[in-house]
């Protein structure tokens, strides 16, 4: 995987705000989050985060399409997410903020 | 195994000698670990060849990179493969031959107490009454929570079947009604023909306990043809989990009938000695054994589903990490 954004950049996380929207399959996710993102998920490490992801319940398979098959995010997912989201904004908030304050005091 | 079948079960979904793959895909997948094959192999094969397809060098060889480090992440991390909703499918499975089980339980107690000696001690003590009463009222019920936890499932599996044209889920569908009309058909042949007006002949227990055997088998059928299913079809995660409420209720049912069915033996044998202790068990032997083993069946199988119910539960709230 190839990305400029550091630890917010981890595959579960991307996969499932990718899903968050509606089911996808795995090409439909990797062309998603490189398009909305720019962070473009190999095979291997979006398969990773699928199975981890499915694994704790916060995504499910939904029948396949011959051979995609399509996940959509469960309600522990969509939790999930929000909790994160909600933690990444309150820490880009306080960063901006006392970036903005130490830029006014010099 | 030919591709067709392969294709049709599932179980060997993206094995690493799939011939209309690329061979790079191939051999990529022949990195990960069978199970982990078995249930992503397929998608992530056609993942693969797009990636790849849409990708110039060197960011291809950064796709297969990445899809090998991801088998390595395969093999430290999917020790099992399992998932959640596979491990539900695994309770109910053992639930279904629980179910089997019980029924045949069911039906042994139904087939020793039909003797008008019982029923009037029934009539004439309301403890045997009562006791009887509760148990036909929680296997009833206990009937309606399979059926509401079966057909659900039986429906989006015949769904599928037809759909698709897959033999290998027709096959087992048509098993339990094809045993159970089976079973009674020969039944019904035999009564028919050996006709023994003496109970407790030898010729009379011969033939109640040959359409016994044939019905134990049919009921066995029965359970291998739901195990079969629920391991080759294609089932929902939504609807394994709604599982949870029929076998929730079903392990409180064959609770009720567990200890009912104890309640009922201790009854008989405080109000009428003589009958507890008759020849009127199971094929004209002893009470008391036959009895007892009902009692003893009973406990295991609801032990056993209220351990897969407990289980299938659990995972319906694994922790969000």
């Amino acid at each position: 995987m190839t990305d400029d954004l550091g630890r917010w950049a981890d595959p579960s996380m991307l996969v499932l705000a990718s899903l968050a929207d509606g089911p996808k399959h795995g090409y439909a996710i990797t062309q998603d989050v490189a398009a909305q993102v720019g962070v473009q998920l190999g095979p291997g490490t979006l398969y990773g985060a699928i199975g981890r992801l499915e694994q704790r319940g916060l995504i499910e398979a939904l029948p396949p399409d011959r051979r995609r098959r399509p996940y959509r995010i469960t309600a522990a997912g969509a939790q999930e997410l929000a909790r994160s989201a909600a933690r990444m904004r309150n820490l880009a908030e306080l960063g901006l903020t006392r970036l903005a304050a130490a830029r006014a005091a010099t | 195994m030919t591709r067709r079948h392969a294709d049709q079960t599932g179980r060997d979904q993206g094995a690493p000698d799939d011939r209309r793959d690329p061979l790079f895909v191939r051999a990529v997948l022949g990195l990960y670990p069978p199970r982990w094959r078995a249930r992503y192999g397929q998608e992530f094969a056609s993942l693969l060849i797009e990636m790849a397809a849409a990708a110039r060098w060197p960011a291809r060889a950064s796709l297969i990179a990445d899809a090998v480090s991801g088998a390595l992440d395969a093999r430290l991390n999917h020790p099992g493969g399992s998932t959640m909703p596979d491990r539900i499918r695994g309770s109910i499975a053992v639930v279904a031959c629980a179910v089997v089980a019980f029924t045949i339980a069911g039906a042994g107690f139904q087939k020793m107490t039909e003797y008008p000696d019982f029923r009037a001690a029934a009539h004439e003590h309301a403890a045997i009454g009562a006791s009887f009463d509760i148990l036909r009222a929680a296997a009833i019920l206990a009937g309606v929570a399979v059926l509401a936890g079966a057909l659900p499932v039986a429906w989006s599996v015949i769904r599928q079947a037809i759909a698709a044209r897959r033999a290998d889920l027709i096959r087992p569908l048509v098993i339990p009604p094809a045993a159970v009309l089976g079973w009674l058909a020969i039944a019904l042949i035999i009564v028919r023909i050996f006709r023994h007006p003496q109970v407790h002949s030898a010729a009379n227990i011969a033939t109640v306990a040959a359409i016994a055997l044939l019905g134990a088998a049919a009921a066995a059928a029965c359970g291998w043809a739901a195990v079969a299913v629920l391991r080759r079809a294609d089932l929902a995660p939504r609807l394994l989990r709604s599982e949870v409420v029929p076998m929730t209720v079903l392990s409180v049912c064959m609770a009720v009938v567990t200890g009912a069915d104890i309640s009922w033996g201790l009854a008989v044998r405080s109000a009428d000695s003589a009958l507890f202790h008759s020849d009127n068990g199971l094929v004209a032997t002893s009470m008391p054994p036959s009895w007892a083993g009902g009692v003893v069946v009973l406990i295991v199988v609801t032990v056993i589903t209220a351990a897969a119910t407990v289980r299938a539960a659990r995972e319906l709230r694994t922790p969000a990490q």
